[in-house]
C-alpha cells in the first residue's frame, strides 16, 4: 500500500470514527485512483480524457457507449463468477 | 454547532486537497448527471478487470478468492441499478427536450439518478477493498 493510500485509509476511518461518514466516503475513493496499478492508471487517464471530452463537446454518453461498457461489465462479472 | 462547522470545513478542504491531487479522477471531471454516471459505470469496469487479474491469478489464496467474487456478486447488481436510473433520466431528458414530459419528472429521474450514483460509489470502493486491503 502506498503512503498515500494510506494516508487516505486512515482519513477516512478517522472521519467515520468521528461521523463523517459521508465525508470518508469520498477518502475512499480518492484511495481507489491513488491505489490503482500502472495499468489501471492508464485506464482512469483515457477515462477522465474521454469525460472532459464530454464535457467541452457538452454531451453525455451515446447509447453506443454505454452499451459498450455494459457488455464489458457483463462479460468480466461472469468470468468472475465463473471462477 | 460552530466547533461542528469549522471541523466539517476542515474535513472538506483536506479532502478537496486530497482530490485535487489525484488527476485520474473521471468523476471530478465529470459536471452532468450523466457524465458522472458513465464515469462511474466505466470506472467499475477498470477496477472489475483488475478483481478478474487479481482472483484468476494461481499465486493469488482461496480467501482473497472468496472475497472478490463475494464482493462482485454484491457490488454488480448496485452498478446495474445505476446503468438502469441511467438509462431512464436519458429517456426522460431527451423526451423532454420534444415537450413530451415535464422539468419536474426529470428532476425526479435526475435525483433518483443522483442516490445511484452514490450507491455505485460505495460499491466501487467495496470491490476494491476485497482485494486491496
Amino acid at each position: 500500500m502506498s503512503p498515500l493510500q494510506l494516508l487516505l485509509k486512515s482519513l477516512a476511518d478517522l472521519a467515520r470514527g468521528r461521523g463523517y461518514d459521508d465525508i470518508a466516503e469520498y477518502l475512499d475513493l480518492a484511495a481507489v485512483t491513488v491505489a490503482a496499478t500502472k495499468d489501471d492508471k492508464a485506464a482512469f487517464a483515457l477515462l477522465t480524457s474521454e469525460i472532459e471530452a464530454m464535457v467541452a463537446a457538452g454531451r453525455g454518453p451515446t447509447s453506443e457507449e454505454l452499451s459498450t461498457v455494459r457488455a464489458r461489465r457483463d462479460a468480466l462479472s461472469a468470468q468472475i463468477r465463473a471462477l | 454547532m460552530r466547533t461542528y462547522s469549522n471541523s466539517r470545513a476542515v474535513w472538506i478542504a483536506l479532502i478537496v486537497s486530497t482530490l485535487s491531487a489525484c488527476a485520474l479522477n473521471p468523476f471530478q471531471a465529470a459536471e452532468t448527471p450523466a457524465q458522472r454516471g458513465y464515469a462511474l459505470e466505466a470506472s467499475y469496469n477498470i477496477v472489475l478487470e483488475d478483481a478478474l487479474a487479481i482472483a484468476s491469478a494461481p499465486t493469488t489464496s482461496a480467501s482473497v478468492r472468496q472475497a472478490i467474487k463475494d464482493a462482485e456478486l454484491k457490488s454488480t447488481p448496485t452498478i446495474v441499478s445505476l446503468s438502469d436510473a441511467l438509462a431512464a433520466y436519458e429517456v426522460e431528458r431527451a423526451k423532454f427536450e420534444i415537450g413530451q414530459t415535464t422539468a419536474e419528472r426529470v428532476e425526479i429521474v435526475a435525483n433518483n439518478l443522483a442516490t445511484w450514483v452514490e450507491e455505485a460509489k460505495k460499491a466501487l470502493v467495496a470491490l476494491q477493498l476485497s482485494f486491496r486491503n
